[in-house]
């Protein structure tokens, strides 16, 4: 899929912007401020139903306004159309239609245009807490997996409504251990399902991260992709050669919420559950954030994101969509050559930003066809091509 | 906005706690209310006191009624062993509206939720296992959230030693949706919850 064209209104320091798209390379390049992440972020929000930078639209909606508005066309692979408009009024639920007024949940739009994004602050799924390799991972089933994504929802809703009910307990307003049996019931059903889910990715991403990054680094090196559901590897283990099945899981999960059963109610919280989750990245066998150079977590991210690319073009009918924000605070000219030059062979869509335009300027003589857009306070124009000679 | 009269602040404060009126709604509906003729608001105000006075709660179904027991639960037409549990009012118009059920109903007032402090105590839960006793069947047509769920197994679990049949509406593909634009879950739904072909 590419997308053909988008309009919105007042997002960020954006008034009005319709952009018409490459279906290869688009650059926008610009100052800090300038607007130019704005772009990407309503092309997630069209596609993904949110931003990648914030949790909350009303962070997102233009100062002194009170909404924000965004029509973005795609065109699938099959060559047949599709348009999706958004619209957000602040105190208000974000609504989305499509084409013939159909009104559609964020679930239902998840997963119809698939996105990834490399964006700066995730190198925290090297370095960072536990949620950014979760969010990383369900970012991916989420766009693969309906049903994964009713149960994530469906997740979060029982642990807070459990979570209340333990609070509660805990201050000793309420005596509802029956009750508070059949939550943990219900708690351990739904986790069953996305430990097996998220176990049953692994076992295909893994492999794919594995060979993304040797293919990026051309080196002796390795890295590989674990699971670790429980805070014991001899459990991670025997899950993983059951390939998680759902009795296992389930024996687990158990004897965890007995273990924690009288420090939950003391602590009125939830102490153990997909929800605290984690992911192991190794490099040649040591875990990553502890060994891994600038360099290296820069390949590994890069792999991640390969990978993640790859993922989704072999699940779904249709090909990524590629987003990456101010690509060289992250990547250094020759990663970016690489990484513009394999996704250009992959023929993806790629939209990326930068400060400085002189920067790129060396790769872009390799590309035939691109798009140039100079963001300058909101205002987005479109820039003449470099051409062979003028370099 | 502000407006300067105390008395026009009071009214949207209370028009805006009503469910789906924001402040701007509430400020429109007290505008509109201060240009209707005098005899409209003397009609609107006894018919609102009069709601609260003559309209309860009927002791059997605790259903809104005038009349007590309400009309279903005196109707002799009606199968008092069978019992649909619902959580609102309003789901009892819904199924009244199809003309096909011949039960009684048993109204919740809600689904087990800690977050919006529904605990137990707050639903007419008791209330359904007396009448239980004289049942044959019940029915739970809760809504398929995870509080209607929680809902239906609790008091699921305080009916496993009565001599009575438990069952549940069957989620499924509503009229009218091809099975092509059925979304997943409810597609998965369906087909956890399909029927055997007699
Ligand atoms: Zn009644």
């Amino acid at each position: 899929m590419h997308i053909n064209q988008i309009f919105f209104e007042n997002i960020r320091n954006h008034r009005q912007t319709k952009i018409s798209f490459e279906p290869s390379l688009n650059i926008f390049f610009g100052p800090n401020g300038s607007g130019k992440t704005s772009i990407l972020e309503a092309i997630s929000i069209g596609t993904f139903s949110k931003s990648f930078v914030t949790k909350f639209d009303q962070n997102i909606v233009r100062n002194s306004t009170d909404y924000y508005a965004l029509e973005i066309s795609v065109e699938r692979e099959n060559h047949t159309p599709a348009t999706i408009y958004v619209n957000y009024t602040i105190g208000k639920p974000k609504v989305i239609r499509e084409e013939n007024g159909q009104a559609l949940t964020s679930q239902s739009l998840i997963g119809r245009f698939p996105t990834v994004i490399l964006a700066p602050d995730m190198r925290g799924i090297i370095f960072g807490s536990p949620s950014f390799r979760r969010e990383f991972v369900d970012r991916i089933i989420a766009q693969t997996d309906k049903v994964y994504l009713n149960k994530l929802y469906e997740f979060r809703r029982i642990l807070k409504q459990r979570n209340k009910l333990l609070l509660e307990i805990s201050k000793g307003n309420y005596v509802g251990f029956d009750l508070l049996h059949i939550w943990t019931q219900k708690l351990i059903e739904t986790s069953v399902f996305i430990i097996k889910t998220r176990g049953n990715f692994v076992i295909k991403f893994a492999p794919i991260f594995e060979k993304c990054f040797t293919e990026l680094t051309n080196s002796n090196e390795f890295a590989s992709f674990f699971y670790s559901p429980f805070n014991n590897n001899e459990i991670n283990a025997e899950l993983l050669q059951a390939n998680y099945s759902d009795e296992i899981i389930n024996l687990h999960l158990r004897s965890e919420f007995e273990k924690n059963a009288k420090r939950e109610l003391e602590r009125g919280q939830t102490l153990f559950g997909p929800h605290r989750d984690d992911f192991t990245i190794l490099l040649n066998n040591s875990t990553a954030s502890c060994v891994a150079s600038q360099g290296q977590s820069k390949s590994i991210l890069v792999a991640l994101k390969y990978a993640e690319i790859n993922y989704l073009k072999n699940s779904k009918q249709t090909k990524p969509v590629v987003l990456l924000d101010d690509i060289f605070s992250e990547l250094d000219l020759n990663r970016v050559n690489q990484v513009l030059n394999i996704l250009n062979n992959l023929n993806l869509q790629l939209f990326i930003t930068l400060t400085e335009i002189d920067l790129i300027k060396p790769i872009l003589i390799n590309f035939e066809t691109y798009s140039l857009f100079k963001v300058e306070n909101g205002i987005v124009s479109k820039l003449d091509l470099f051409h062979k000679s003028k370099v | 906005m502000k407006f300067s009269s105390k008395t026009i602040e009071e009214m949207i404060d209370i028009l805006s706690t009503l469910p789906t009126i924001g402040r701007k709604s509430a400020q429109r509906l007290t505008l509109f209310l201060l240009r209707q003729p005098e005899e409209f608001i003397q009609k609107f105000s006894e018919t609102l006191v009069k709601l609260k006075k003559d309209i309860k709660l009927c002791s059997l179904c605790f259903n809104f009624t005038e009349t007590d027991p309400c009309p279903i639960c005196s109707s002799p037409e009606r199968n008092k062993e069978l019992i649909c549990v619902v959580e609102q009012p309003d789901d009892v118009l819904a199924i009244e509206k199809t003309n096909q059920y011949k039960g009684v109903y048993h109204v919740l007032h809600g689904a087990i939720n800690h977050l919006d402090g529904i605990s137990v105590s707050k639903l007419k839960i008791s209330e359904l296992l007396q009448r239980a006793k004289t049942a044959k069947e019940i029915i739970f047509a809760l809504n398929p959230s995870v509080e209607g769920e929680v809902t239906i197994h609790y008091i699921v679990s305080l009916l496993k030693n009565y001599p009575i049949k438990l069952t549940r509406i069957a989620r499924g593909l509503p009229i009218g949706i091809e099975i092509q634009y059925a979304d997943d879950a409810t597609l998965l739904n369906a087909i956890e919850n399909r029927t055997e072909i007699k």
